[in-house]
């Protein structure tokens, strides 16, 4: 399994949401599932996954699947 | 003698963080929580301090300073690499550290108030913060924070001291009410006059008047704190959050 992969699985079971869903231009508070609870559900859910620790900047940053990969690579995950 | 519904394989992937545990109530709850089963992160701003209790109560020794973000930052990430090492979870947090400060009003400058709320108010948010997160993981955690007795009753010469703690019992209800979606409890307690190094500087009639104001008409033990912590910790708490519980004699009593 490759790190989008795992990215794209971790978005989708945080959020309750189809993988096809999950793009990179998919944005925070655009749909109903990615709210501030679930937001913190899937930061909670990224860090476990890949063994991260995001500051408070990253999680307030954290606005679509595409910067999610952008701070990811920050940590230190190759995609 | 344990509790009836003591189990020590139900805490024995629970990790418990303790900031200022090498003296006074966190020392008497960190030895507490081990004898539980539990995994105590053993906090203090000296390193030696740390090995030294971690050592003898079987513990993590993470030595930092609660009012040091950098700092807080680095050891919340060695404490997530320890805890995925050991496939442990970080499940409760009781934030004991911070000092006091006593001295009338018209001698307190800003700079001793902003030692107070940065020891109270900014370590307690940063730990609640860092620790929350964590537990968020598991879905489930327990943080006690340490409020005062005088926070609800004012006390002459503490008024750094006394609006610092007034805004933890604040915080403990505001973060009661956000965590509490994500399985994590927030709970206080409010101890009067404990017999710790704080008030070590107290003469003895000093002592005796105060153990005569309260009810039982003794001062507080640190262990009558860290019984009252360990349970707000524990899953017998498990239907209490954003309450702060007094642990002083009856010194708040009308």
């Amino acid at each position: 399994m490759t790190n989008t992969d795992r990215l794209v699985a971790t978005f989708a079971s945080s959020l309750n949401i189809e993988a096809s869903q999950v793009v990179d231009g998919l944005e925070y508070n655009t749909i109903p599932q990615w709210d501030s609870v679930a937001h913190m559900v899937l930061v909670a859910a990224l860090e476990k996954e890949f063994d991260v620790m995001l500051d408070m900047d990253d999680i307030i940053e954290m606005s679509s699947v595409g910067i999610a990969k952008e701070i990811l690579t920050k940590h230190d995950v190759v995609f | 003698m344990q509790p009836a519904s003591y189990n020590p394989s139900q805490q024995a992937n629970k990790a418990v963080l303790i900031t200022g545990a090498t003296s006074g109530i966190g020392m008497a709850l960190a030895q507490q929580l081990a004898e539980l089963g539990y995994l105590v992160v053993v906090n203090s701003r000296s390193e030696a301090s740390c090995k030294a209790l971690a050592e003898s109560i079987g513990g993590l020794a993470l030595p930092f300073d609660v009012t040091d973000e950098a700092a807080l930052k680095v050891a919340f990430k060695t404490l997530n690499g320890y805890l995925r090492d050991n496939e442990l979870s970080l499940y409760g947090l009781a934030h004991c550290a911070g000092s006091m400060i006593t001295q009338p009003f018209h001698f307190t400058n800003t700079a001793a108030l902003q030692q107070m709320l940065n020891e109270h108010v900014t370590g307690t948010f940063l730990l609640s913060q860092w620790s929350s997160k964590l537990m968020m993981r598991e879905q489930q955690g327990s943080i006690t924070l340490l409020s005062s007795v005088v926070a609800q009753q004012g006390s002459v010469g503490q008024v750094a001291y006394a609006s610092a703690k007034a805004a933890i019992e604040g915080m403990a209800r505001s973060l009661a009410k956000e965590l509490g979606q994500y399985g994590i409890r927030v709970n206080a307690v409010a101890p009067g006059v404990i017999d710790t190094p704080l008030i070590a500087e107290l003469h003895d009639e000093k002592r005796n008047e105060i153990a005569q104001s309260t009810v039982l008409k003794r001062l507080g033990q640190p262990e009558d704190v860290a019984k009252v912590l360990a349970f707000l910790l524990s899953d017998q708490a498990g239907f209490m959050t954003g309450q702060t519980l007094a642990v002083d004699g009856g010194l708040q009593l009308p």
